[in-house]
């Protein structure tokens, strides 16, 4: 589902932020994504998710190659995959049902399926009665549901999330890793960046550690 | 549609200092734009009308036997000719008398004892005189007629027709550069509003990028912002225009000397009204495309990161 081939990553400087990077994920596996604050993780993500292109090598997401895709494939590309962020980038002059709508109305779906599916997700995740309230009128842990719903609504494959937890308090985080894990059981294939050790212990996952810009650990 | 409309209604209330800058600018931009065409298109009309009654005198030679009726035939013959009349001497000293006894009527029955008129043709043409072209025509018509044998002199107001055509040529030119010079001018004030309400919804373009929306529906309402801003300050243009012009056609109407101007004087009809309001629609819409056309290529979360 996601593949990594001899990936480097350089920037102007030059700052090596991802070096010979290898590994595989196969589909429905739930995977983290560890190392310190500079390891690369977010190097990383944003080439699964992407918004970077490898200076060399080769990564695959949901078949696809990123380094293929141009300024006209991206946005199809992009519609196989969820994208969870710590800031959770809600769209703050929208209601929460229009978040969660957003992928499906880019697809240009009919309004009346979008606000079926809408209510269903947003029934699942507890949300339903904030449904016509702004991303400013609900805490950090309900914004990050909201985020992670709209990233479900269309079924991608693939959710990655890059550090999800990062602004939340430990039950709140707890409670979005459950989400995640259910997620996970209905086939979709998760890959989680954390900076939490402890959070990871706990869920007895396959972990990738990253530092400097290589992994030093892949528990597979 | 609704989308999009909501799309440039959050425009609005996020940028109402912005949006309502560029609605008065542009709005005067194309006010100016409406008056110099609204100009050029009287000054036109009236020309034009004074250029309809544009005649060639053909005067005779006094002492020659001619057979008028012969030579009348042969200028109607002539292709740009439409009507030609004979004016007697006779004829032509009381037209003569007519015109000057208001005037000064001393001068004519102290000084008048001999007719020094000559006979001659009045000769109307079909093409009525619009521009220099047209002008040129007249002058080799005037020349062709002067050659007949008989034909004394053609006269059909040399200088005032050179100066004429002169001048409805210099007002549609200038009034070509002064629209072309103000529409772009439009093109920049509208990419500029566009390029602001873009760097404003940096993050929501960052957002719909991310959940798989394509260039072209990123880009599409702020063209459609465009358009309508380009439609809503042509409407406006066009309104102020038309006050200004009932305004000034008011005065001309109570001036003695100009007063017959103003019956020829004439708003845009209703089918320009449209093609206006759809050009400022689309100057709009074209001011904004240039501008998205270059931010915008689905990466550009990944350019603000790097």
């Amino acid at each position: 589902m996601i593949q990594f081939s001899h990936v480097y990553k350089t920037y102007l400087g030059p700052v090596h932020a991802l070096r010979n990077i290898e590994f595989e994920i196969d589909k429905g596996e739930f995977v983290f994504l560890t190392g310190p604050s500079g390891a690369g993780k977010t190097t990383l993500f944003r080439m699964i998710s992407a918004y970077d292109k490898p200076s060399s090598g080769v990564v695959r997401v949901s078949g696809s190659s990123i380094d293929e895709l141009n300024a006209n494939t991206v946005a199809y590309f992009r519609r196989k995959i969820g994208v969870v962020f710590q800031d959770f980038k809600l769209l703050k002059d929208r209601t929460l049902a229009e978040n969660v709508a957003l992928p499906l109305t880019v697809k240009g779906h009919p309004q009346k399926l979008i606000d079926q599916k809408v209510n269903e997700l947003l029934d699942q995740l507890g949300l339903s009665h904030r449904k016509y309230q702004y991303p400013a009128q609900i805490s950090g842990g309900e914004q990050q549901r909201v985020a992670i719903a709209r990233a479900l609504i269309h079924q991608p494959g693939v959710l990655i999330a890059d550090e999800p937890t990062g602004n939340l308090d430990p039950q709140l985080s707890e409670e979005i890793m459950d989400l995640l894990e259910s997620v996970n059981a209905q086939g979709t294939t998760v890959f989680v960046a954390t900076h939490d050790h402890e959070l990871v212990r706990r869920r007895a996952k396959r972990v990738i550690e990253l530092a400097g810009g290589q992994i030093v650990r892949d528990s597979r | 549609m609704k989308n999009l409309m909501s799309s440039y209604a959050r425009t609005w209330a996020q940028h109402t200092g912005i949006q309502f800058a560029t609605l008065s600018i542009l709005s005067a931009t194309l006010t100016v734009v409406a008056i110099v065409f609204v100009t050029s298109f009287n000054v036109n009309r009236i020309m034009t009308q004074w250029g309809t009654d544009i005649k060639l005198t053909a005067y005779l030679e006094n002492d020659k036997d001619l057979d008028f009726a012969l030579l009348e035939k042969k200028i109607q013959g002539m292709d740009s000719v439409k009507a030609v009349e004979f004016v007697g001497k006779e004829r032509a000293l009381q037209i003569f008398n007519n015109q000057l006894k208001d005037i000064t009527p001393e001068f004519l029955s102290e000084n008048l004892d001999a007719n020094p008129l000559p006979n001659s043709f009045e000769i109307t043409l079909k093409e009525q005189i619009k521009n220099s072209e047209s002008y040129e025509v007249l002058t080799k018509q005037a020349s062709l007629i002067s050659s007949f044998e008989g034909i004394e002199d053609v006269s059909y107001g040399q200088s005032w027709l050179k100066n004429y055509s002169a001048f409805v040529s210099g007002v549609t030119t200038s009034g070509i550069v002064v629209i072309l010079i103000l529409l772009v001018g439009s093109l920049f004030i509208i990419g500029n509003s566009i390029r602001s309400s873009i760097s404003s919804r940096k993050e929501e373009i960052e957002i719909l990028e991310l959940v798989g929306a394509t260039r072209f529906s990123i880009r599409l309402p702020f063209v459609f912002e465009g358009f309508v801003t380009g439609a809503l300050t042509s409407a406006i243009g066009l309104f102020i225009c038309f006050f200004l012009f009932s305004w000034a056609k008011a005065i001309i109407s109570q001036s003695a000397v100009l007063a017959r101007l103003s019956e020829t004087m004439q708003f845009f009809d209703y089918s320009f009204i449209f093609l206006f309001v759809l050009g400022g629609a689309l100057i709009g819409a074209l001011g904004s495309f240039l501008t998205v056309r270059g931010i915008n290529d689905g990466w550009s979360a990944s350019q603000g990161a790097n």
